[in-house]
C-alpha cells in the first residue's frame, strides 16, 4: 500500500481552507514580539542612567520621596536641637548601671529628710550615680571657673535654679544629692553597719567633702532613700533624667556662682545697674551656714527659702547661701542692695 | 537573497539579532502551520487555532538564545512539533479522542478514484471538482482520530517524511506508519462514496 495518495493530496490542496490565515492581530503580535526580542537589552547601568536623566516619576513616587525627605529633615533638626537628649544606652553603660545599682542597693539606706521626694526622685538619682561615676564632681565641672581658687564662696546655690527649672524643683535637688549618695554607698560598704546607721544622716556631707576642693562649696544634701524597687530605670527615664542632670549642672555653673563671681570681680554697684537694666529687680541676702560646717573642707545646709519681701521697696529678697562668711562679699552685696534700692526709688519717682 | 537561505540559516540570523530573518521565516510557514493547526483541531476546536499559532511562534522566539541547528531535525520539524504538542493539549483538555487506531480498513484496498487524473486539475470544471473533493476530505478528516489526522496532514500537506513525523508526533516509526496507513484507508473509504459518481461520469 502506498502511504502517499496523490488524489487525497490533490484534494487537500484544493480544500476550501487552503487560504486561511491567522488573524491579522496575531500576525502583528508575533512580529512585534520577535522585534522586541531582537532589540539589544540595555545593561543595568544604562537603565539607571536612562532613569536618572530621562525617567519620569509618578506622583505617588514623588510623594514618597518627599515624605522620606521631610522625616529625615525633622529628625536631623531635632537631633541638632537637643543632642544631649539623644544618648544611646550602650551595653557598657548598662553594665555600669547594674554595678552601681548593686552598690546603692547594698548600702544602708540613709535617713530621708524629705520622704515625699524620695520615691519620685529615685530614678534620677540612679541615673546620676552613673554620671558621676564617669564624670567630674559638680564642683569641678566648670573648668573655666577661675573664681574657684580665689574666693571662699564657690558655687553657691539659690533660688535661680528653681526659677529656671520651674516644676522640676525636686529634680534639681536630686541632681545635687547624687554625688553624696554615691559616696555614701561606697563608704557604707567599707564601714560597719552600726557606724553607718549612727551617722547616716550626716554621712553624705562628710563624704562629699573629700571630693570638693573648696572649703565653702555649697552642697545641699537632703538625703534620699533609694528603694531597690525604684532603682531600675526605663530607657526613656534614663534619657530624660540625663538631660535634666546636664541642664542642672549648667544652671549651677551659671547661677549663683556666677552672681557671686560678678559681685566680687565687678562690684555690687555695677552688677546692680546691670540687673536694673535687665529688669532683674531683687534684694540680695547673704546666709552664712557656719553652724553646719562639718569640717574645714566643706559644709552642707538646707536651702533657705526666698519668699521674703523687702519692706522698703517691696522687692523680692533672694538668698545667697554660703558656708563661710566673706567680708568682701558682704560689702559688695550691700553695695548691690544700695544701688538697687536707689535705682528702684528713682524708677518709682519717674 | 533571503529566499535562497534555508530555514535553519534564517533562524541563525534571527538568533544573531536580525529581525528581518524572522519575518521571512514567518512568511514561509505562516499558512502551512496555521492550516495544520486548524485541521488537526477540527471544526469544533478551530477557535483555538489562533492561540496555538501565536503561542508556537512566541515559543520559537523565546528559544532564540538556546536554539542550535541540528543535523537530524529541521527547523520545520521543530516548528510543527511545537504546534502539534500545543494542539494535542487542547484536544485533551476538550475531551477529543486522539489515539484510536482501529484496523477496520483493508490495507490492500486501492483508492476508488485512482483513475481520476489528479494532475489534470487545471480546467475550471476540474478545479470545481477538486474543490468539492477537498471539502469532502475536510469532512472526512473530522471523523478521523486526531493522531491519524495529524499523521495524514503532516505527510500529505506538509511533506514531512516518516522519520520527521516520528519527531513531531513523538512516536515510534512503526506507530507513525500504522497511523498513516489507517488514516489513508479511512479517508479513501470516505472519499470514495463522494467521488464514485463523478468518476463514473467522467469515465463514461
Amino acid at each position: 500500500m502506498h502511504l502517499q495518495d496523490e488524489h487525497l493530496k490533490t484534494a487537500l490542496q484544493h480544500a476550501p481552507d487552503r487560504d486561511v490565515q491567522p488573524n491579522v492581530h496575531v500576525r502583528d503580535a508575533v512580529l512585534q514580539y520577535a522585534k522586541k526580542a531582537t532589540v539589544p537589552q540595555p545593561s543595568k547601568l544604562q537603565r539607571l542612567q536612562h532613569w536618572l536623566f530621562y525617567g519620569k516619576l509618578s506622583q505617588a513616587q514623588w510623594a514618597g520621596i518627599g515624605s522620606v525627605a521631610t522625616v529625615l529633615l525633622v529628625v536631623f533638626m531635632a537631633w541638632q536641637q537637643h543632642p544631649e537628649e539623644h544618648v544611646w544606652i550602650t551595653a557598657e553603660t548598662s553594665n555600669q548601671n547594674a554595678a552601681h545599682t548593686e552598690m546603692a542597693a547594698s548600702a544602708p539606706a540613709p535617713v530621708s529628710q524629705d520622704a515625699e521626694i524620695a520615691p519620685a526622685t529615685a530614678p534620677l538619682a540612679q541615673e546620676q550615680l552613673n554620671d558621676f561615676a564617669q564624670e567630674k564632681p559638680i564642683a569641678t565641672l566648670n573648668e573655666q571657673d577661675k573664681f574657684d581658687s580665689e574666693t571662699p564662696t564657690k558655687r553657691l546655690k539659690g533660688n535661680v535654679i528653681e526659677e529656671k527649672l520651674t516644676g522640676k524643683k525636686s529634680v534639681s535637688k536630686d541632681a545635687e544629692t547624687v554625688k553624696p549618695l554615691e559616696k555614701a554607698a561606697h563608704e557604707a560598704s567599707q564601714t560597719s553597719v552600726s557606724e553607718s546607721n549612727a551617722a547616716s544622716k550626716e554621712l553624705p556631707a562628710e563624704l562629699s567633702a573629700q571630693h570638693q576642693p573648696s572649703p565653702v562649696v555649697a552642697a545641699t544634701a537632703p538625703q534620699v532613700n533609694l528603694p531597690e524597687s525604684k532603682i531600675s530605670l526605663g530607657a526613656a527615664d534614663k534619657l530624660e533624667s540625663r538631660a535634666i542632670a546636664n541642664r542642672t549642672r549648667e544652671t549651677l555653673a551659671n547661677s549663683h556662682s556666677a552672681l557671686v563671681e560678678q559681685l566680687i570681680t565687678q562690684g555690687g554697684e555695677k552688677v546692680a545697674h546691670q540687673d536694673i537694666k535687665d529688669e532683674v529687680l531683687r534684694i540680695l541676702n547673704v546666709v552664712v551656714h557656719q553652724a553646719e560646717v562639718r569640717n574645714q573642707d566643706a559644709c552642707t545646709f538646707n536651702q533657705t527659702p526666698s519668699t521674703n519681701i523687702d519692706a522698703a521697696t517691696g522687692l523680692r529678697i533672694e538668698n545667697i547661701d554660703i558656708c563661710a562668711d566673706s567680708e568682701q562679699l558682704q560689702k559688695e552685696v550691700e553695695s548691690y542692695n544700695k544701688t538697687m534700692k536707689s535705682g528702684y526709688l528713682q524708677y518709682q519717682g519717674e | 537573497m533571503h529566499d535562497l537561505l534555508s530555514d535553519e540559516a534564517l533562524m541563525q540570523q534571527f538568533c544573531a539579532g536580525k529581525q528581518q530573518a524572522f519575518a521571512l521565516l514567518y512568511a514561509r510557514h505562516e499558512k502551512p502551520l496555521y492550516r495544520y493547526v486548524r485541521r488537526v483541531l477540527g471544526q469544533s476546536l478551530a477557535i483555538h487555532a489562533d492561540d496555538i499559532f501565536q503561542d508556537t511562534w512566541m515559543k520559537l522566539v523565546d528559544a532564540k538564545s538556546t536554539w542550535q541547528a541540528q543535523e537530524n531535525a529541521s527547523f520545520k520539524t521543530w516548528l510543527f512539533t511545537l504546534a502539534h504538542h500545543r494542539a494535542v493539549d487542547i484536544l485533551r483538555k476538550n475531551g477529543r479522542e486522539i489515539s484510536v487506531d482501529d484496523g477496520w480498513l483493508d490495507d490492500n484496498s486501492e483508492s476508488p478514484w485512482q483513475l481520476w487524473p489528479a494532475s489534470t486539475a487545471e480546467q475550471p470544471e476540474q478545479q470545481a471538482f477538486w474543490r468539492k473533493a477537498g471539502q469532502q476530505l475536510l469532512d472526512c478528516l473530522e471523523g478521523l482520530p486526531a493522531l491519524q489526522r495529524a499523521a495524514f496532514l503532516l505527510h500529505h500537506e506538509d511533506g514531512l517524511s516518516l522519520d520527521e513525523m516520528t519527531q513531531v508526533l513523538s512516536a515510534e516509526f512503526e506507530t507513525v506508519k500504522s497511523r498513516l496507513r489507517y488514516a489513508l484507508g479511512k479517508l479513501r473509504a470516505c472519499m470514495g462514496a463522494y467521488l464514485h459518481p463523478m468518476i463514473e461520469k467522467d469515465q463514461s
